[in-house]
Protein backbone atom coordinates (compact mmCIF):
# COMPACT_ATOMS: atom_id res chain seq x y z
CA UNK A 1 0.00 0.00 0.00
CA UNK A 2 1.37 3.48 -0.93
CA UNK A 3 1.49 5.79 1.71
CA UNK A 4 -0.53 9.42 0.47
CA UNK A 5 2.94 11.04 1.13
CA UNK A 6 4.63 8.95 -1.78
CA UNK A 7 1.92 10.18 -4.27
CA UNK A 8 3.39 13.17 -5.45
CA UNK A 9 1.29 15.53 -7.97
CA UNK A 10 3.23 17.92 -9.89
CA UNK A 11 1.32 21.27 -10.25
CA UNK A 12 1.96 22.28 -14.42
CA UNK A 13 -0.30 22.92 -16.56
CA UNK A 14 0.13 19.27 -18.66
CA UNK A 15 -0.98 18.07 -15.84
CA UNK A 16 -3.91 19.98 -15.28
CA UNK A 17 -4.87 19.56 -18.87
CA UNK A 18 -4.60 15.59 -18.80
CA UNK A 19 -6.40 15.94 -15.38
CA UNK A 20 -9.33 17.62 -17.05
CA UNK A 21 -8.98 15.67 -19.99
CA UNK A 22 -8.85 12.40 -18.12
CA UNK A 23 -12.46 13.58 -16.16
CA UNK A 24 -14.89 15.12 -17.82
CA UNK A 25 -16.48 14.63 -21.72
CA UNK A 26 -14.51 15.90 -24.62
CA UNK A 27 -17.64 18.36 -25.03
CA UNK A 28 -17.27 19.84 -21.93
CA UNK A 29 -13.23 20.51 -21.95
CA UNK A 30 -13.12 23.69 -23.52
CA UNK A 31 -16.04 24.88 -20.72
CA UNK A 32 -14.03 23.52 -17.72
CA UNK A 33 -10.15 25.40 -19.19
CA UNK A 34 -12.74 28.24 -19.42
CA UNK A 35 -14.04 27.83 -15.61
CA UNK A 36 -10.73 26.80 -14.09
CA UNK A 37 -8.99 29.79 -15.62
CA UNK A 38 -11.25 32.07 -14.01
CA UNK A 39 -9.16 31.77 -10.99
CA UNK A 40 -5.91 33.06 -10.99
CA UNK A 41 -6.47 35.92 -12.84
CA UNK A 42 -6.61 38.50 -10.24
CA UNK A 43 -4.15 39.73 -8.18
CA UNK A 44 -3.96 37.93 -4.83
CA UNK A 45 -5.32 34.96 -6.73
CA UNK A 46 -1.90 32.77 -6.13
CA UNK A 47 -0.36 29.38 -6.94
CA UNK A 48 -2.76 28.91 -10.18
CA UNK A 49 -2.44 25.66 -11.14
CA UNK A 50 -2.19 24.09 -7.66
CA UNK A 51 -4.96 25.51 -6.89
CA UNK A 52 -6.80 24.43 -10.47
CA UNK A 53 -5.91 20.83 -9.26
CA UNK A 54 -7.49 21.09 -6.15
CA UNK A 55 -10.96 22.90 -7.47
CA UNK A 56 -10.42 19.47 -9.96
CA UNK A 57 -10.15 17.30 -7.18
CA UNK A 58 -13.01 18.55 -5.17
CA UNK A 59 -15.51 19.27 -8.47
CA UNK A 60 -15.34 15.34 -8.53
CA UNK A 61 -15.99 15.48 -12.26
CA UNK A 62 -19.58 17.57 -11.34
CA UNK A 63 -19.85 20.65 -13.71
CA UNK A 64 -21.63 23.05 -10.53
CA UNK A 65 -19.99 21.92 -8.29
CA UNK A 66 -16.18 22.95 -10.62
CA UNK A 67 -17.88 26.56 -10.83
CA UNK A 68 -19.02 26.71 -6.77
CA UNK A 69 -15.04 25.66 -5.96
CA UNK A 70 -13.21 28.48 -8.44
CA UNK A 71 -15.81 30.95 -7.07
CA UNK A 72 -14.65 29.56 -3.27
CA UNK A 73 -11.09 30.17 -4.46
CA UNK A 74 -11.57 33.61 -5.84
CA UNK A 75 -12.69 34.97 -2.26
CA UNK A 76 -9.93 32.71 -0.20
CA UNK A 77 -7.72 30.12 -2.56
CA UNK A 78 -6.43 28.48 0.71
CA UNK A 79 -9.96 27.26 1.88
CA UNK A 80 -9.79 25.47 -1.21
CA UNK A 81 -6.33 23.95 -0.35
CA UNK A 82 -7.69 23.16 2.84
CA UNK A 83 -10.10 20.77 1.69
CA UNK A 84 -8.31 19.19 -1.16
CA UNK A 85 -5.70 18.32 2.20
CA UNK A 86 -8.21 16.93 3.59
CA UNK A 87 -8.58 14.02 1.42
CA UNK B 1 -6.51 -31.17 1.27
CA UNK B 2 -2.95 -29.69 0.83
CA UNK B 3 -4.12 -27.14 -1.27
CA UNK B 4 -6.75 -25.89 1.25
CA UNK B 5 -4.06 -25.73 3.99
CA UNK B 6 -1.39 -23.88 1.67
CA UNK B 7 -4.60 -21.32 1.15
CA UNK B 8 -4.74 -21.31 4.96
CA UNK B 9 -1.25 -20.52 5.21
CA UNK B 10 -1.31 -17.75 2.69
CA UNK B 11 -4.55 -15.96 4.27
CA UNK B 12 -2.72 -16.05 7.21
CA UNK B 13 0.70 -15.09 6.34
CA UNK B 14 -1.26 -11.46 3.92
CA UNK B 15 -3.20 -10.91 7.18
CA UNK B 16 -0.13 -10.93 9.63
CA UNK B 17 1.26 -8.42 6.73
CA UNK B 18 -1.41 -6.21 6.38
CA UNK B 19 -3.21 -6.02 9.93
CA UNK B 20 -6.40 -8.31 8.80
CA UNK B 21 -8.83 -6.56 5.87
CA UNK B 22 -5.82 -4.36 5.29
CA UNK B 23 -6.33 -1.84 8.32
CA UNK B 24 -3.56 -1.64 10.58
CA UNK B 25 -3.94 -2.01 14.14
CA UNK B 26 -4.00 1.69 15.40
CA UNK B 27 -3.48 3.61 11.93
CA UNK B 28 -5.81 6.66 11.71
CA UNK B 29 -6.48 8.78 8.68
CA UNK B 30 -7.40 12.25 9.95
CA UNK B 31 -8.58 15.11 7.90
CA UNK B 32 -4.95 16.20 6.44
CA UNK B 33 -3.15 13.56 8.10
CA UNK B 34 -2.36 10.03 8.94
CA UNK B 35 -0.60 8.36 11.85
CA UNK B 36 -0.46 5.63 14.02
CA UNK B 37 -1.63 5.43 17.42
CA UNK B 38 -0.20 2.63 20.10
CA UNK B 39 -2.36 -0.25 18.92
CA UNK B 40 -4.01 -1.18 22.50
CA UNK B 41 -4.68 2.29 22.88
CA UNK B 42 -8.49 3.30 22.49
CA UNK B 43 -10.11 5.50 20.56
CA UNK B 44 -12.25 8.49 23.25
CA UNK B 45 -14.54 9.86 21.09
CA UNK B 46 -15.70 11.93 23.96
CA UNK B 47 -12.37 13.08 25.54
CA UNK B 48 -11.75 16.09 22.85
CA UNK B 49 -9.12 18.43 24.01
CA UNK B 50 -9.52 21.57 23.45
CA UNK B 51 -6.76 24.51 22.81
CA UNK B 52 -6.20 27.15 24.95
CA UNK B 53 -5.96 29.72 22.67
CA UNK B 54 -9.13 30.96 20.74
CA UNK B 55 -8.42 31.25 16.87
CA UNK B 56 -12.23 32.02 14.77
CA UNK B 57 -12.62 28.98 11.97
CA UNK B 58 -15.23 29.53 9.93
CA UNK B 59 -14.62 25.23 9.69
CA UNK B 60 -15.11 22.91 12.04
CA UNK B 61 -11.82 21.78 13.70
CA UNK B 62 -10.66 18.07 13.77
CA UNK B 63 -9.67 16.33 16.90
CA UNK B 64 -8.98 12.72 17.78
CA UNK B 65 -7.74 11.23 21.12
CA UNK B 66 -6.61 8.02 22.13
CA UNK B 67 -6.12 6.83 25.94
CA UNK B 68 -4.01 3.93 27.37
CA UNK B 69 -6.37 1.10 28.22
CA UNK B 70 -4.49 1.27 31.82
CA UNK B 71 -6.81 3.53 34.30
CA UNK B 72 -6.02 5.09 37.52
CA UNK B 73 -8.13 2.55 39.86
CA UNK B 74 -9.01 5.34 41.98
CA UNK B 75 -10.40 7.92 39.62
CA UNK B 76 -11.07 5.76 36.45
CA UNK B 77 -8.82 8.41 34.42
CA UNK B 78 -6.18 6.93 31.35
CA UNK B 79 -3.01 7.44 32.43
CA UNK B 80 -2.08 8.83 29.15
CA UNK B 81 -3.94 10.30 26.21
CA UNK B 82 -2.71 11.26 23.27
CA UNK B 83 -4.68 14.15 20.93
CA UNK B 84 -4.47 15.78 17.47
CA UNK B 85 -6.24 18.66 17.04
CA UNK B 86 -6.50 20.39 13.43
CA UNK B 87 -7.98 23.87 12.61
CA UNK B 88 -7.66 26.62 9.80
CA UNK B 89 -7.92 29.83 11.29
CA UNK B 90 -9.68 32.31 9.23
CA UNK B 91 -7.04 35.01 9.99
CA UNK B 92 -3.24 34.09 8.66
CA UNK B 93 -0.91 33.02 11.21
CA UNK B 94 2.41 32.17 11.49
CA UNK B 95 4.04 30.04 14.07
CA UNK B 96 6.89 32.32 14.59
CA UNK B 97 4.39 34.96 16.07
CA UNK B 98 1.98 32.70 17.41
CA UNK B 99 3.82 30.29 19.49
CA UNK B 100 5.03 33.05 22.27
CA UNK B 101 1.46 33.76 22.31
CA UNK B 102 0.23 30.23 22.85
CA UNK B 103 3.36 29.95 26.04
CA UNK B 104 2.40 33.26 27.11
CA UNK B 105 -1.69 31.78 28.00
CA UNK B 106 -0.20 28.68 29.75
CA UNK B 107 2.08 31.39 31.66
CA UNK B 108 -0.92 33.54 31.94
CA UNK B 109 -3.61 30.66 33.07
CA UNK B 110 -1.22 29.57 36.29
CA UNK B 111 0.60 26.21 34.01
CA UNK B 112 4.58 25.37 34.68
CA UNK B 113 6.21 25.94 31.39
CA UNK B 114 9.11 23.78 31.96
CA UNK B 115 10.62 23.87 28.43
CA UNK B 116 10.27 24.91 24.78
CA UNK B 117 12.32 24.24 21.84
CA UNK B 118 11.74 23.06 17.79
CA UNK B 119 11.94 20.06 15.63
CA UNK B 120 10.29 18.71 12.36
CA UNK B 121 7.57 16.33 12.14
CA UNK B 122 7.34 15.28 8.76
CA UNK B 123 9.92 17.77 7.41
CA UNK B 124 7.39 20.34 8.35
CA UNK B 125 8.74 23.23 11.61
CA UNK B 126 6.86 22.39 14.30
CA UNK B 127 7.50 24.01 18.07
CA UNK B 128 7.06 22.67 21.05
CA UNK B 129 6.14 23.52 25.01
CA UNK B 130 6.30 20.64 28.26
CA UNK B 131 3.94 21.88 30.82
CA UNK B 132 2.65 20.80 33.67
CA UNK B 133 -0.71 21.19 35.16
CA UNK B 134 -0.31 21.38 39.04
CA UNK B 135 -4.18 21.02 39.77
CA UNK B 136 -4.42 18.02 38.14
CA UNK B 137 -0.66 16.41 38.96
CA UNK B 138 -0.80 16.16 34.45
CA UNK B 139 2.51 16.66 32.39
CA UNK B 140 1.90 17.70 28.79
CA UNK B 141 3.84 18.08 26.08
CA UNK B 142 2.54 19.72 22.98
CA UNK B 143 3.71 20.47 19.27
CA UNK B 144 2.51 22.85 17.18
CA UNK B 145 2.43 23.54 13.68
CA UNK B 146 1.19 25.45 10.79
CA UNK B 147 1.37 24.60 7.05
CA UNK B 148 1.68 26.79 3.99
CA UNK B 149 -2.44 26.93 4.14
CA UNK B 150 -2.62 28.17 7.15
CA UNK B 151 -3.86 25.08 8.82
CA UNK B 152 -2.43 24.88 12.84
CA UNK B 153 -2.33 21.27 13.94
CA UNK B 154 -1.66 20.86 18.09
CA UNK B 155 -0.35 17.40 18.74
CA UNK B 156 -0.28 16.69 22.43
CA UNK B 157 0.82 13.92 24.72
CA UNK B 158 -1.03 14.60 28.11
CA UNK B 159 -0.10 12.01 31.17
CA UNK B 160 0.23 11.71 34.72
CA UNK B 161 3.59 13.25 36.39
CA UNK B 162 4.45 9.71 37.48
CA UNK B 163 3.55 7.73 33.88
CA UNK B 164 4.63 10.45 31.70
CA UNK B 165 8.16 8.91 31.04
CA UNK B 166 6.88 5.11 31.14
CA UNK B 167 4.31 6.01 28.05
CA UNK B 168 6.96 9.05 26.31
CA UNK B 169 8.28 5.77 23.73
CA UNK B 170 5.25 5.12 22.52
CA UNK B 171 4.15 8.63 22.49
CA UNK B 172 7.58 9.65 20.19
CA UNK B 173 6.34 6.53 18.01
CA UNK B 174 3.55 8.13 17.33
CA UNK B 175 4.99 11.43 16.44
CA UNK B 176 7.29 9.90 14.31
CA UNK B 177 4.31 8.14 12.14
CA UNK B 178 2.41 11.24 11.58
CA UNK B 179 2.47 12.05 8.08
CA UNK B 180 0.90 15.51 6.78
CA UNK B 181 -1.18 15.88 3.85
CA UNK B 182 0.51 18.39 1.37
CA UNK B 183 -2.04 19.91 -1.52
Amino acid sequence: MRHPKEITMEYTAEVLQETVKKSFAQADHLYVMETLNMYGVEPGELERVKVQLAILKLCDCDLDRLMHYVTRAKRDYRDVLFEAENF
Amino acid sequence: MRRIVFSIFVLVVLAAFTGGCGKTPGFHRGDGFTVNFPPSWIKNKDWVVEPRFNLKSKFEPYSVTYVTPEQDPDTLEPYASISIYRTKPDMQIWLEDEFPNIVDTFYNNGYDVLDKGEVKIDNQLAKWLVYRDNRKGLLNLEFYIVNDNNVLFRIQYCARDDKFSQYRPLFEGVRESIKLNRW
